[in-house]
């Protein structure tokens, strides 16, 4: 039912006693369960610019932009094509979690127009369980390591990579952990120092075949 | 089970998935990296190896016990 009110309906004037009864006839037919909630929701997804303004608020989008996941299950390869691209430098690849079909090194290559880059990696360690600490470093190496995916999972990588597809060297931090077993730190810094731009990446285990997700987001430039 | 799980990101932004096994070049260049990796562990083991020997022909020219020679490394 639609209610139209007069400008200066007073209910506590009698003079205006026909606004009164109006009114008290429009809430009465009010059905109770279509009024608006206190708290309402909404189911679906709205796809915002970078900037909205809402009530002279400036709402900002996430950093994060979803790209793509992979959810692989006993397999000896994990392949994401062209989900670098120019849109954005820096992404984040989660690898998680990610368990093994037996206690096996995770590697990574880029990869460019589906060939993998199989030369010029090189990383740093560092480990950390209880007090021992300790570090390594790989040079000229034909991938990269990501961490371990024990059996006894699930294991967690975080790979924050910058310039994938830019046709410059690429860097990246891994940061790691071993869910399954006692808290270990296994982080790893490293690059690839061949000027390419790479629109993909291969990830695979030194032996046995591994089971997981693999998530990839870009972050946003603005 | 297929070998490989492969994501392809499309134009429009969706994702194409492809199970496959290795191809005749992906299989030639695992077992190359395998290889690659194995001869790594057996330098690394040797050279360990090595640095051992070398340590306990050392220890032994000096007259003293891997004891005593942790005590000259420990940090005081």
């Amino acid at each position: 039912m639609a209610l139209t009110l007069p400008d200066t309906a007073n209910l506590g004037d009698t003079g205006h006693i026909s606004d009164h009864n109006l009114i008290v006839a429009a809430l009465s037919s009010l059905d109770a369960s279509k009024a608006p909630s206190a708290n309402p929701t909404f189911t679906g997804t709205v796809a915002l610019p970078s900037t909205t303004t809402l009530n002279g608020v400036t709402l900002t989008a996430g950093g994060l932009t979803y790209i793509t996941k992979a959810d692989f299950t006993a397999s000896s390869a994990v392949i994401v094509n062209s989900c670098f691209t120019s849109t954005y430098d820096t992404y984040l690849v989660l690898l998680s979690p990610v368990v093994g079909s037996a206690d096996a090194d995770l590697s990574i290559r880029l990869r460019a127009s589906g060939v993998d880059a199989a030369t010029n990696y090189n990383w740093q360690s560092l480990l950390a369980s209880a007090s021992t600490v300790s570090g390594s470093r790989t040079s000229a190496a034909t991938s990269a390591r990501i961490g371990t995916a024990y059996t006894t999972g699930p294991n967690m990588y975080a790979i924050t990579m910058y310039g994938p597809a830019l046709s410059a060297a690429t860097s990246w931090r891994i940061t790691g952990t071993y869910l399954g077993g006692p808290p270990t730190v296994a982080d790893h810094a490293g690059n690839h120092t061949t000027a390419s731009p790479y629109d993909g990446f291969d990830i695979t285990p030194g032996s046995g075949t591994i089971t997981g997700s693999v998530y990839i987001y870009g972050y946003r430039k603005a | 089970m297929a070998d490989v799980i492969e994501v392809t990101v499309l134009e429009d932004g969706a994702s194409e998935v492809i199970e496959r096994d290795f191809t005749a070049e992906e299989k030639a260049q695992r077992k190359a990296d395998t290889d690659a990796a194995a001869l790594a562990d057996a330098v690394a083991e040797a050279d360990r190896q090595a640095a051992l020997q070398a340590r306990a022909a050392l220890l032994d020219r000096l007259g003293i016990t891997e004891a005593e020679a942790a005590i000259l490394t420990q940090a005081l």
